[in-house]
């Protein structure tokens, strides 16, 4: 009897752990494991895509989708083992990897199209700093217009090292900051300069006049470009020579008074010439600054108040040496630099006719 | 009765042979949450983006497999503490490095801080020292507003040092001492230039 129990208590034992044997086979491939792995490995690679940032929705809905058949699976887990479904886990987690493949993509593309158009705007920006900042910085400008260039350059720069470093939103950010800095401040300079251009017509007026008379005369002259910082030099109507030149501060028109370091516009000439030892400046032609029309104005001026009292017409303009230091530094002349001025100095005598201009090319050949 | 002794033997270690390791390793899921949200605290996610991904990987990889063993019969979280113990040393020596690299980028900040404060000193004094008079205050003016334009920055920088992160303020430090130091060589080339032309007079 005793035997029989014994044997019946051991026949039970190896069957339930049998029973338990196929039970745990059995529920051993039950769990959306696989599925989750999958859907993890889906989010981790579009991480590395940056689809956080290039296709942030995309990416936080497959995340969210991801919690919530982790969530699920939680839920089930609590359940009675045979009562478990990881239908809802599985279909959540293959949600979640198709969402993140998407980002992934979504952010590959988007990627690629955030560095083109940003890599063309930053292009566009310095082309426009490159076509018009040695024109800015030449200008007598405000010191607010100077502060937001500066920022805008600094910003710029930024932007150039984030987008070097594939860092494309920050790039975007420093970018549009730079923008706007560099609009403004440009914007003040060119209305300056749109309105000194105005005066064009009359310029290449002057200009065609002078080459005509040296043609004409089969003689020597000169035309200054003070945009263009160039000493030009015909003879017998023909360009010999072309020299770079250095102006006062406030070069944007015409010369009004004495002190306002204005070079001034219009027709003069050679009235003497000083060479090595009779002058500061290496050697010097000076012009006959203020000729009548300027002294007509001057008067003019002083009757409309916009010369400051006890302040003279000025004198002294000279065409001479010193220059080449990269700077608008004169009280007015036009400065060469002394290798040039040895060239010019003996070829243009007493009476040369020298005009000076704003520009000798109109506005839309200069700045596009 | 002494069958049934054997009977309620056999089922208790039945029961305990099943529910041995089947105890949740909360305290390790804590303690391991814990070291992630130090180490985000501590800005990894900024500094060490991809050691933090990781460690966010390890993290949903160690959850994953207590939900594994949930679903079993026969429970077993020995890999699963192991994987959170791997995550939260990983989590203190990721914390250590964003430390590390914060302190590594101060210093950086502060020494290119100094370089350009030597940098704009410098070109203050390049600029009393550069043609004066008709040659040079009106050229000096555009380079006077662009110093103050760039100390400005540093002071600004100076006045909240933690306003922004590490790396964006040592790139605009970078980008400034880029600038100082070519207004630097420009006054210096103004300075040879003038130099040279009164050398050249003298002679």
């Amino acid at each position: 009897m005793k035997r029989n129990i014994k044997i019946r208590l051991a026949i039970t034992l190896t069957l339930t752990v049998i029973a338990f044997c196929i039970l745990f086979i059995l529920n051993r491939d039950l769990p959306p494991t696989s599925e989750i792995k999958e859907a993890r490995k889906a989010l981790s690679d579009a991480r590395m895509c940056s689809a956080e940032r290039y296709a942030s929705k995309l990416y936080y809905l497959a995340e969210n989708t991801y919690d919530s058949s982790m969530l699920y699976w939680n839920i089930e887990n609590k359940r009675f083992w045979l009562s478990r479904d990881y239908d809802k886990v599985r279909e959540l987690a293959a949600d979640a990897k198709n969402l993140a493949i998407k980002s992934k993509e979504h952010a590959q593309e988007n990627t690629v199209f955030v560095e083109q158009i940003l890599g063309q705007e930053l292009h566009s920006l310095q082309t426009r700093i490159g076509n018009f900042q040695s024109y800015f910085d030449r200008l007598p400008l405000s010191e607010k217009s100077v502060e937001n260039n500066q920022m805008g350059l600094l910003m710029l720069k930024e932007a150039e090292i984030a987008f070097s470093k594939s860092d494309f939103l920050l790039a975007n950010s420093k970018l549009k900051s730079a923008q706007k800095n560099i609009t403004i401040s440009y914007s003040d300079a060119e209305k300056i300069i749109a309105n000194y251009f105005t005066n064009y017509p009359d310029w290449e007026r002057s200009v065609r006049k002078t080459i005509e008379g040296s043609e004409k005369e089969k003689a020597c002259c000169i035309v200054v470009d003070k945009f263009s910082r160039e000493c030009l030099v015909y003879h017998s109507g023909i360009l010999k020579e072309r020299f770079d030149i250095e102006l006062g501060k406030n070069w944007i028109g015409d010369k009004n008074h004495q002190g306002d370091k204005s070079t001034p516009e219009g027709y003069y000439y050679v009235e003497n010439k000083f060479d090595e030892g009779q002058t500061r400046y290496y050697k010097a032609l000076l012009l006959n600054y203020p000729n009548e029309s300027d002294k007509k104005r001057f008067k003019k001026n002083q009757k409309k108040g916009i010369v400051p009292s006890g302040t003279g017409i000025g004198s002294l303009i000279e065409i001479h040496g010193h220059g080449g230091k990269g700077a608008d530094w004169t009280d007015g002349c036009i400065a060469l630099r002394d290798s040039d001025m040895k060239i010019l100095f003996p070829i243009c005598p007493r009476g040369t006719p020298v005009t000076i201009v704003g520009s000798v090319k109109p506005l839309h050949e200069l700045i596009h | 009765m002494k069958n049934k002794f054997y009977l309620g033997l056999a089922t208790l270690s039945l029961v305990v042979f099943f529910t041995a390791c089947s105890k949740l390793p909360q305290t390790e899921i804590d303690r391991a949450n814990q070291a992630i949200d130090s180490a985000k605290a501590a800005g990894a996610e900024l500094y060490l983006p991809a050691e933090f991904a990781n460690l966010q990987d390890t993290m949903k990889a160690a959850m994953e497999e207590i939900e594994v063993q949930k679903s079993k019969f026969i429970k077993n979280f020995g890999t699963s503490k192991e994987l959170l113990a791997e995550v939260t040393l990983y989590a203190s020596e990721v914390t250590m490095q964003t430390e590390e690299k914060k302190v590594a980028l101060k210093t950086e900040i502060q020494t290119t801080l100094n370089e350009v404060k030597i940098l704009l000193e410098e070109n203050k004094k390049l600029i009393t020292e550069a043609p004066k008079g008709k040659e040079g205050t009106s050229a000096l003016v555009a380079m006077k507003n662009e110093i103050n334009a760039l100390e400005s920055n540093v002071n600004e920088i100076n006045a909240s040092p933690d306003q922004d992160n590490y790396l964006t303020i040592l790139n605009k430090v970078k980008m400034i001492k880029e600038q100082a130091a070519a207004i630097n060589t420009e006054l210096k080339d103004i300075i040879a230039k003038y130099q040279s032309n009164v050398r050249g007079r003298k002679s």
